[in-house]
């Protein structure tokens, strides 16, 4: 193991070094530095253009440049001595804070959608291999195809159209003809029953449910008001707490065992109670508070489910625990949704944005700021995420399937065990095993940040870094974000390697 | 029995969506839009700009960053004697203070800054300042070192230009003193664009900066500029040169306490990329007093400028080049948004090398190939779709938004014309020239263009049949084979223009740095001569109009046309006016207000 981490490290860093050369190399011949100049004259020229030789050393051979480079890289590895710059853009300004600027708003924006992407994608794609060859997963692998081949500057501007101008100019009046909500009710209504499946009889009535309370709940909720000041409420915060330990135990632990159920519930009891005593608590907060209320209430859950569940206690707790944290989640929603109203305000009406990361100057309370930030990646995140959701169904679907068909499965299910017990702790874990490799990758990739969707949302993250640099013929920001990627490249590559050999025994390392 | 029931079914939902057909659920009961408009107290408290790269500095003088957008800043926070209006001329500004000639030789001004007139941390704007922007700008602090190829040696201070500066002697003064005197060594046509809005930077923060006390009025850098004490400068002017520098993309301001404004709005924040400036309370001045509270610059790149005005994340965008789709775009928006077109003064031309020997030596071929070029056709292509009062192009040294186009043009017949391509004339005038066979040329563009691709097609399709064989040279790297003899025949690129005087002298005298063609004239040279140290703008008109026919006459290049300027905005916003110089959009900003 350890000798397989040290030559994997020792060889990782010489295809690095041999990959900064090329990189190099073939960005400082890309084009002409001072192309952006041909047009202006005047004496300017002549200083930018001396201004600019000095910054990019360009009055020195490509070769010793290289090596000038390579020795800026060399002073952020040896510590002590010359400050760590990474070297210079074109306007002799260090590069290395530009660096940690773009990682941090490349992590902002790419982080979410990545999660996102891959947590839906995942559910979907082992729906649809259980299901296989139904409506349902037609429609997913027609759909997840669609997206995969989306021009991003598109689908973006389809987005902007749709979920902000339009969205928008609803939203500061919303209502819906009655004819609207029942169309919408009748195309829930047919989502859902390919979703569930059945047949036919089934298919109807959850057809039937579906659409009337689709069309019911968005009447209710137009009628409230609920669009203008939205909120889960003290009821909505009842039954949802309920419904997630519901949820929960029937994906964790199933029904047979009624105590783990009361424990459960217990656990959202405590959860609910959590939220009513947190109301006063959490006018505006700070993170810290946040997550020292969020540890508290996780812990009671633990030892209160711990205790009612009885023989099962450790399964209970856990599953307690969970409830605690989703309940915590959905308190944290609700208070972003409670902040709508003053920000749309403050946002002149118009409270989600087609470009930036943050609105100017707001000044509010942590809900309000959290929330803004929030709507300035409603937009790039669903973009990120539809594009990316593609692959992970069709992987997960692809290794769900092969698993599926194994001998163990079928001997699972000879032997009697629930089917959900074979699809969540025989089949899933193992059909897992795969994706680690693709996860591995993708996170090594967010690194690389966006370079449409940044552009296209006004975010300046690593994607803007490098095309900025390719265009200016600056190799400074260029070989940075060279560095960053190709690095998180190799590394991940070893962790997914190394996570392997964990997850499959057959595999050892050597 | 099944029948019936779907019967019923269908019979029972097409009753619901009939009766549903008719009403609607929700919408907001107080409609508290209606009460609001028409009122006139009902201002916005900020207005957002577009802008499509983030400012890089608060001061715009240096070599390294000298950039349009941080003179959009600039105008919003800074002040000085004049700034360009909407017609290209200068234009005083009396908030700031008032100048006099006082004498043609040596040409004297006189300069007197407003008494009122301080910083917005409240220390007056005074002599100081002055005497810092001439130090820095001259360029009469070498430090010795000599650049190894062109055997210059480089300033202290690394100003972009020292255009007018240099041609300076020191200014006189004492610490305090808001009256000074500039006498020039020699004269200078430009003389009253040197103290344009930008210009001024706060001497007591560059002094505290490099080490030196601020009492006094800055008494310690008068006299270390006054008795060049080299090492009391050095670390002035390294602030100075990249003190006031933000980061890349404009992540975070320095501590504002450095950047003190003299203009009617100072720097509040940033944040990525976003920059916030507030009125400046301490602003003197009434004619220029910031009308709105908040002005927010915001970066967006062109391509999705539209939506975001649409979306109301920004009132107002001026896309650098815009197309038809551009404008096409914000029109289908609707009554909501203005869009306002004109003619900026960024042109495009053809250059033709014209060196002994080469294609266009012969002036006939130079005026045939003027002949066949379909400038209309280009104009009514690329130009009116955008704005439609665009047009042919004539004079080299004015653009058709300049006050004084039309008086030089009617002055100068050579260079009349509609633009209409004449392949009659261009042929006969092949034939004078004793071409028979095709003549090739070699058209060289930017690869990276569309636009001058196109424009290289049109010219082709035209001029082939006078007689000429145009080869399109899309390059890369066009703007370094420009001044490489032979490395083209003709090339086709824009200019920006200044509305400066003779800031054109280098394109136009025999062996100028941007006499690309290898172009030679006597009596333009002699022309240029008078104009560039003619110090009364009285005499430059009728020395231009002479310019522009000899230029004409022999044919130096072909114009085509001013490129077209739009900008777009909520028309919620009022007072916006275009401006074709490098002010931009924002050059009366502080005039602007919005109805909420």
């Amino acid at each position: 193991m350890f000798y397989f981490i040290v030559k994997r490290t020792i060889i990782s860093f010489f295809i690095t070094l041999a990959a900064t050369t090329l990189m190099y190399f073939l960005t400082i011949s890309s084009g002409d530095p001072f192309e952006d100049l041909g047009e202006t004259s005047g004496p300017q020229k002549a200083a930018t253009i001396a201004a600019r030789t000095a910054a990019m050393n360009l009055d020195v051979a490509p070769i010793p440049r290289y090596f000038l480079w390579l020795q800026d890289v060399g002073h952020c590895l040896v510590p002590g001595g010359v400050s760590c710059t990474l070297g210079q853009d074109r306007t002799g300004a260090a590069v290395l804070p530009q660096l940690e600027n773009a990682i941090g708003s490349t992590l902002r924006l790419v982080v979410v959608a990545t999660v996102l992407a891959l947590v839906l994608g995942v559910v979907v794609g082992i729906v649809t291999a259980i299901r296989q060859y139904s409506v349902f997963d037609y429609s997913i692998t027609f759909v997840s195809f669609l997206l995969f081949s989306l021009p991003l500057f598109w689908l973006s501007t389809l987005l902007k159209q749709y979920l902000a101008i339009d969205l928008n100019t609803w939203l500061d009046n919303p209502q819906f003809s009655y004819l609207t909500i029942a169309l919408i009710g009748v195309v829930a209504g047919v989502i859902w029953a390919v979703v569930v499946g059945g047949d036919r009889r089934r298919r109807l009535v959850v057809f039937a449910v579906a659409a009337a309370v689709t069309a019911v709940g968005l009447y209710l909720l137009l009628v409230t008001g609920w669009f203008v000041t939205p909120g889960l409420g003290v009821v909505g915060m009842l039954v949802s707490a309920a419904g997630i330990a519901v949820l929960w135990t029937a994906l964790l632990a199933g029904f047979r065992r009624r105590r783990v159920l009361h424990a459960a519930l217990a656990a959202a009891a405590v959860s609910f109670a959590g939220y009513l005593a947190s109301v006063p608590l959490l006018n505006d907060p700070n993170w810290l508070v946040l997550v020292a209320l969020v540890i508290l209430l996780a812990v009671i859950s633990y030892v209160v489910a711990g205790v009612i569940g009885g023989p099962f206690r450790t399964q209970a707790a856990r599953i307690g625990a969970v409830i605690a944290v989703s309940v915590s989640l959905l308190i944290v929603l609700d208070r972003l949704l409670q902040a709508y109203p003053t920000l749309s305000a403050k946002a002149g009406g118009r409270p989600i944005p087609t470009t930036g990361s943050q609105s100017a100057n707001l000044e509010g309370t942590f809900w309000e700021i959290n929330l803004d930030y929030a709507l300035h990646l409603v937009l790039p995140t669903i973009a990120l995420t539809l594009i990316s959701f593609a692959t992970y169904t069709r992987y997960t679907r692809a290794s769900q399937l092969d698993v599926m068909n194994q001998d163990y499965i079928r001997t699972a299910r000879a032997k009697g065990l629930s089917e959900r017990t074979v699809l969540v702790k025989h089949a899933f874990r193992n059909a897992m095993i795969p994706i680690t490799t693709l996860m591995a990758f993708d996170f090594a990739g967010v690194l690389g940040g966006a370079v449409i969707t940044e552009q296209v949302f006004g975010w300046n993250g690593m994607g803007k870094l490098f095309v900025d640099g390719i265009n200016a013929v600056d190799p400074g920001p260029v070989m940075a974000f060279f560095l960053v990627v190709g690095t998180a490249a190799v590394l991940f590559n070893m962790l997914a390697d190394i996570a392997y050999a964990f997850l499959d025994p057959r595999i050892t390392l050597s | 029995m099944r029948n019936k029931r779907t019967m019923s079914l269908a019979a029972l939902s097409i009753g619901a969506l009939m009766l549903s057909a008719c009403g609607s659920a929700g919408g907001t009961s107080d409609s508290d839009s209606a009460a609001s408009s028409g009122s006139d107290e009902n201002l916005a408290s900020t207005i957002t700009i577009a802008i499509s790269q983030a400012p890089t500095a608060y001061n715009g003088n240096t070599a390294a960053t000298n950039a349009v957008y941080n003179g959009y800043v600039d105008n919003l926070t800074s002040s000085a004697f004049v700034s360009y209006s909407p017609s290209g001329t200068l234009e005083q500004n009396t908030d700031f203070g008032s100048y006099e000639k006082t004498s043609d030789d040596p040409l004297t001004i006189e300069y007197t800054i407003n008494d009122d007139a301080v910083w917005s941390d409240g220390t007056p704007i005074d002599y100081d300042d002055v005497l810092l922007s001439w130090a820095a700008m001259s360029g009469t602090h070498p430090t010795g070192e000599e650049d190894e190829e062109t055997g210059e040696e480089a300033d202290l201070f690394q100003a972009s230009s020292t255009n007018g500066f240099s041609q300076m002697q020191m200014i006189e003064g004492e610490p305090g003193d808001k009256e000074f005197e500039v006498v020039f060594d020699k004269p200078y046509a430009d003389w009253e664009a040197l103290f344009t809005t930008g210009t001024f930077m706060p001497a007591h923060i560059a002094a505290e900066q490099g080490g030196l006390s601020a009492d006094g009025d800055g008494a310690a850098l008068v006299d270390a500029i006054q008795n060049d004490d080299r090492d009391a400068l050095t670390p002035v002017a390294e602030f100075w040169n990249t003190g006031w520098a933000y980061e890349a993309d404009l992540p975070s301001l320095p501590d504002t306490a450095l950047l003190p404004s003299s203009g009617p709005y100072k720097l509040d924040n940033a944040v990525n990329g976003t920059l916030t400036v507030v009125r400046n309370e301490d602003y003197w001045g009434e004619e220029r007093a910031g009308q709105t509270e908040t002005m927010v610059f915001r970066t967006v790149v062109d391509e999705e400028a539209v939506q975001a005005l649409q979306n109301g994340d920004v009132d107002i965008i001026d896309p650098s080049s815009p197309t038809v789709d551009t404008k096409t775009a914000l029109e289908q928006i609707g009554d909501t948004v203005t869009v306002d077109t004109g003619q900026s003064f960024t042109f495009s031309h053809i250059d033709l090398d014209q060196r002994p020997g080469a294609v266009f030596e012969d002036l006939r071929v130079r005026q045939a190939f003027a002949a066949c070029i379909p400038k209309a056709d280009m104009v009514d292509k690329f130009v009116t779709p955008v704005d439609p009062e665009g047009s042919v192009l004539n004079l080299r040294e004015y653009q058709p938004s300049h006050d004084d186009y039309q008086t030089v043009l009617d002055g100068a017949p050579a260079a009349q014309g509609d633009g209409v391509a004449d392949i009659e004339r261009a042929r006969s005038l092949l034939e004078e020239a004793g071409k028979t066979e095709p003549v090739p040329v070699s058209m060289m563009f930017a690869s990276t263009s569309q636009l001058r691709a196109d424009q290289v097609a049109l010219v082709k399709n035209s001029c082939d049949q006078a007689g000429f064989e145009i080869t399109p040279q899309p390059e890369a790297e066009w703007s370094a084979k420009l001044p490489q003899p032979g490395a083209w025949d003709a090339v086709i690129f824009g200019w920006s223009g200044s509305g400066l005087v003779a800031s054109g002298q280098s394109i136009y005298v025999t062996d100028g740095e941007q006499n690309f063609g290898g172009y030679t004239n006597d009596e333009v040279d002699s022309l240029w001569d008078d104009i560039a140290t003619s110090t009364d703008s009285e005499q430059v008109v009728p020395l231009k109009t002479e310019l522009e026919q000899a230029l004409a006459d022999t044919q130096y290049n072909v114009v085509l046309y001013a490129n077209p300027s739009l900008a777009g905005y909520t028309s919620d916003l009022q007072g916006v006016e275009l401006n074709p110089t490098q002010s931009g959009i924002t050059w009366n900003a502080y005039t602007w207000t919005k109805q909420n």
